[in-house]
């Protein structure tokens, strides 16, 4: 029997990007476009692993080529915490992209994004013709929310195992995670609330509704987007939690499986 | 140092080997296999299994970092075999895979939590391998250890109140749940005598330190690394040296790591663990050639 997901590396020989693609099962209607699924980062990285694993099985049980990967300084991939960059991520989701495209020789792309994948998704189908349509999970959409976010949460983590304060952060990392200064810079400098960050494609947004307002763009402005469809799931989204205490986002991963299913031939 | 992608046995497991760069077949070196800590995917929490096997890899030593069936990417097995069962089989098949590919037939074993226990269990039973690396080992049976985590949580809000009241009291209205409270007044009730701890008795801590027992009487080094707010360091501490004094304490390391969470959160906390873990394989490597012709036999059991 084949196996249905086919861990495989991809990218430069000497820093190679790992990926998981899964299959479609041989009985099922071919379908002219695949899936890319862009993770967060660090901590959200570890405990939204189950989930994105859950809904690439979903997506291929529905027809769909899927690829998981790690960006370079994550996960499997080459590369250690502090080499990460936001420019290189968002080059290394071009290169998901051509790689399934290589694989299945699909036409059209549709990109999941999490969290910071999310912004990376948004980025890289700017460039990117043959995206076709995007899923946003709780996005990214101002960088220094985000690192305050995470600024704050090992302040708390410190303070609960040293009592010491939190006199440079990054010297203890980010919750367990050695992010470096340029990087923290580059995020802190993105901002994608803009009426003209959206692509024209079509969207899902998918905003868990227990996440902090001012995470949130406004939600009625859809300018610039072709076709946007917004979604509140009702579910635990504090994606920073440890890894120990893994949520299974159903809700979500259905609805993001409905839309795709409906808006990807 | 080089990375492969393997996909590997009955429940097509997938993991990554890592290698040094000028690796050679004939090396003496055992292969170090890191196992699943609970849910965690292979990379380990914090990513601490990547970075650990890179660092062992620049060492010299082949590293696989695996996911057992139903954890991370390796999908569940058809057989319904229970994971206590399963978990052995595709560790001794990770074991198999790294003998016939890179010729290894000496394996150092490591877990952090869950990965530890399964560590010591497959170690019981399989004579190749010659070394345990055991993380904050934590038994399934974790209700059992209601009196550590309890006496734990009362030290670390002790400290707190000490040394910050304001954050003290924040800490106890948002953080703070029933069950936690529960834990606490059971292990002070405990210490005052008015009821017995159970966790001095868990069988499971007691099961696995005679496993350790037999073990060291096999000859086989370990290395256990608690960090200083786990909740069952204590008793393990306490059944090990017992049983060490036993037999030979020379075998058995114990290093704790203070202030450090279960999954070792903060950087300098990493950095000490990989630093013990380095210094004790050292150790192993000039062990392992006086007990060469005791694991010889690649058969198991």
């Amino acid at each position: 029997m084949t196996p249905d997901i086919i861990p495989f590396q991809f990218g430069d020989d000497d820093s190679p990007l790992f990926g998981c693609h899964h299959r479609p099962p041989a009985e099922s209607t071919s379908r002219s476009s695949a899936v890319i699924i862009c993770a967060p980062i660090g901590q959200e990285y570890l405990r939204s692993h189950r989930a994105l694993r859950l809904l690439a099985a979903r997506l291929a049980q529905a027809g769909f080529h899927v690829l998981r990967f790690d960006y370079f300084g994550c996960g499997d991939s080459a590369g250690d915490d502090q080499h990460g960059r936001l420019d290189e991520w968002v080059r290394n989701v071009r290169s998901a992209v051509d790689v399934i495209r290589r694989r299945t020789r699909v036409e059209n792309v549709c990109l999941v994004g999490l969290r910071l994948g999310a912004a990376l998704a948004l980025l890289a189908a700017a460039e990117q013709p043959d995206v076709k349509s995007l899923v946003l999970w709780d996005p990214v959409w101002r960088g220094g929310e985000f690192v305050r976010e995470l600024t704050t949460a090992q302040h708390e983590k410190l303070q609960e195992l040293t009592n010491r304060e939190l006199v440079d952060g990054r010297q203890q990392g980010f919750l367990g995670f050695d992010l470096s200064k340029t990087l923290l810079a580059e995020v802190e400098q993105l901002d994608l609330s803009g009426p003209d960050c959206l692509p024209a494609c079509p969207v899902l947004m998918l905003s868990s509704a227990r996440r902090k307002q001012s995470d949130s763009r406004d939600s009625t402005d859809q300018s610039g987007c072709a076709e946007m469809t917004l979604c509140r799931i009702d579910e635990d989204a504090n994606w920073l939690t440890g890894p120990m205490r893994t949520v299974m986002p159903h809700s979500a991963i259905r609805t993001a499986v409905s839309w795709i299913t409906k808006s990807c031939p | 140092m080089k990375e492969e992608c393997v996909q590997f046995g009955t429940a097509g497991s997938i993991g990554i080997v890592t290698t040094p760069e000028d690796f050679a077949a004939d090396a003496q070196h055992p292969a170090v296999i890191l196992l699943n800590a609970g849910l965690v995917h292979r990379v380990g929490p914090n990513r601490l299994y990547v970075k650990c096997a890179r660092r062992l890899a620049e060492l010299g030593y082949v590293v696989l970092r695996f996911d057992f069936s139903g954890c991370g990417d390796t999908p569940p097995r058809s057989d319904h075999r229970p994971l206590e069962e399963s978990v052995l089989d595709e560790t001794q098949q990770a074991m198999d895979l790294l003998h016939q590919r890179w010729n290894v037939r000496q394996f150092v074993l490591g877990g952090l939590c869950s990965g530890a226990v399964h560590a010591l269990r497959t170690a019981d039973i399989d004579r190749r391998v010659g070394g345990l690396l055991l993380l904050n080992p934590r038994s399934s049976n974790t209700q059992s250890d209601s009196y550590a985590m309890g006496k734990a949580a009362l030290q670390k809000y002790s400290k707190l109140a000490r040394t910050s009241p304001a954050r003290f009291l924040r800490t106890v209205r948002r953080k703070i749940g029933i069950s936690e409270v529960t834990r606490v007044v059971h292990s002070m009730l405990c210490d005052l005598g008015l009821r017995r701890s159970t966790a001095r008795l868990d069988p499971d801590v007691e099961s696995e330190a005679s496993v350790c027992g037999r073990l060291i009487g096999r000859g086989m080094p370990l290395l256990f690394v608690f960090s200083e707010h786990e909740p069952g360091r204590e008793s393990y501490r306490a059944l090990l040296e017992a049983d060490a004094s036993r037999q030979s304490g020379s075998l058995l390391t114990i290093e704790f790591i203070k202030d450090a969470d279960h999954t070792l959160t903060l950087l300098e906390h990493q950095r000490q663990l990989l630093e013990c873990v380095t210094v004790w394989l050292e150790d192993v490597a000039r062990f392992e050639n006086r007990v060469q012709p005791a694991v010889a036999d690649m058969t198991g059991g």
